[in-house]
């Protein structure tokens, strides 16, 4: 559970720690010392991680990524000057896209995903309660789904190629 | 002389902690000589390792990975190392605080004129 967990850059260090502090003492509390341990240090490394990672132009590209998806999506699936205009639907596209992009950052405190799809978990059930509560349009939120993470990733592999190219002019 | 980075409180026991364990610096021995120099305060495990990667990204401190060791599950330790800039950090903060000290030790409280601080020498 505990390796679950933790982001793929510390697992190792993290869990053996955990173990090292579980086998001294008393034997007859150890485990109970470790799920006290774990309760208390694994969300500080991965709020530390997360915090670590966390460039705050490209959480700018991942909002604008987002609200244009939601956008699209309001236009294609349900009356849009409706939901824009009398249910404040700009505000409410607002928040669902800042809370897509924070999902967004924690999940890219995972990186390398491999083994660890955890927070597209979250973000497809996201998405399916935004467009399914709204809209009660189900292809609607595969779309959000599939479209937002494809589009973020996107905007991240241009901001990476666009922050690493202006660090080497700026080295060489 | 490049400009160092400053630290804060905690931030000073982790790199004097890992200063003073030398090679034997990784996460538990960290952690147990920080809770020692921060005594009566406890200090998590948590608070620890996210003050290490706030100085490792200071430049303050650099990190690597040992070989698996058996008694730990099969799993590493991650080493630290205290820097150059970290160096010159926790000198300039150790330095700060030398002249804070020399400063209060003048002042003089009540009608006996005791010096300040003279009970915790």
């Amino acid at each position: 559970m505990v390796r679950w967990l933790l982001p793929s850059a510390c697992v190792e260090h993290v869990l053996g720690d955990l173990q090292e502090r579980m086998l001294e003492g008393d034997p007859r509390s150890a485990p109970r010392r470790y799920i006290l341990d774990a309760l208390v240090t694994v969300p500080s490394v991965i709020f530390s991680r997360v915090v670590r990672g966390v460039d705050l132009r490209l959480a700018g590209l991942y909002l604008a990524a987002q609200g244009v998806i939601f956008l699209v999506l309001t236009f294609l699936c349900f009356d849009a000057p409706r939901f824009l205009q009398t249910a404040r639907g700009l505000e409410r596209i607002l928040c669902f896209a800042i809370a897509a992009v924070a999902l967004r950052l924690i999940q890219d405190a995972y990186r390398p995903l491999a083994g660890a799809p955890k927070f597209i978990l979250f973000m497809a059930a996201f998405n399916v309660y935004f467009y399914f509560g709204e809209s009660h349009h189900f292809l609607g939120a595969i779309w959000a789904i599939v479209f937002g993470d494809v589009l973020m990733t996107k905007a991240r592999r241009i901001f990476e190629k666009h922050v690493s190219g202006r660090q080497d002019r700026r080295t060489s | 002389m490049p400009k160092s980075e400053s630290c804060g409180q905690f931030e000073q026991l982790v790199l004097t902690s890992i200063l003073t364990l030398g090679e034997q610096a990784y996460g538990i021995p960290i952690h147990k000589k920080v809770q020692q120099l921060s005594k009566p305060k406890s200090v998590t495990l948590g608070a620890v390792y996210v003050t290490l990667d706030r100085l490792e990204n200071k430049g303050l401190v650099h990190s690597w990975l040992s070989d698996p060791t058996p008694e730990r599950g099969g799993r590493s330790k991650r080493y630290y190392r205290v820097e150059a800039a970290g160096e010159r950090a926790l000198r300039e903060s150790a330095a700060t605080a030398r002249r804070m000290w020399d400063a209060l030790s003048e002042v003089t409280i009540g009608r006996h004129g005791r010096k300040w601080g003279e009970a915790w020498k």
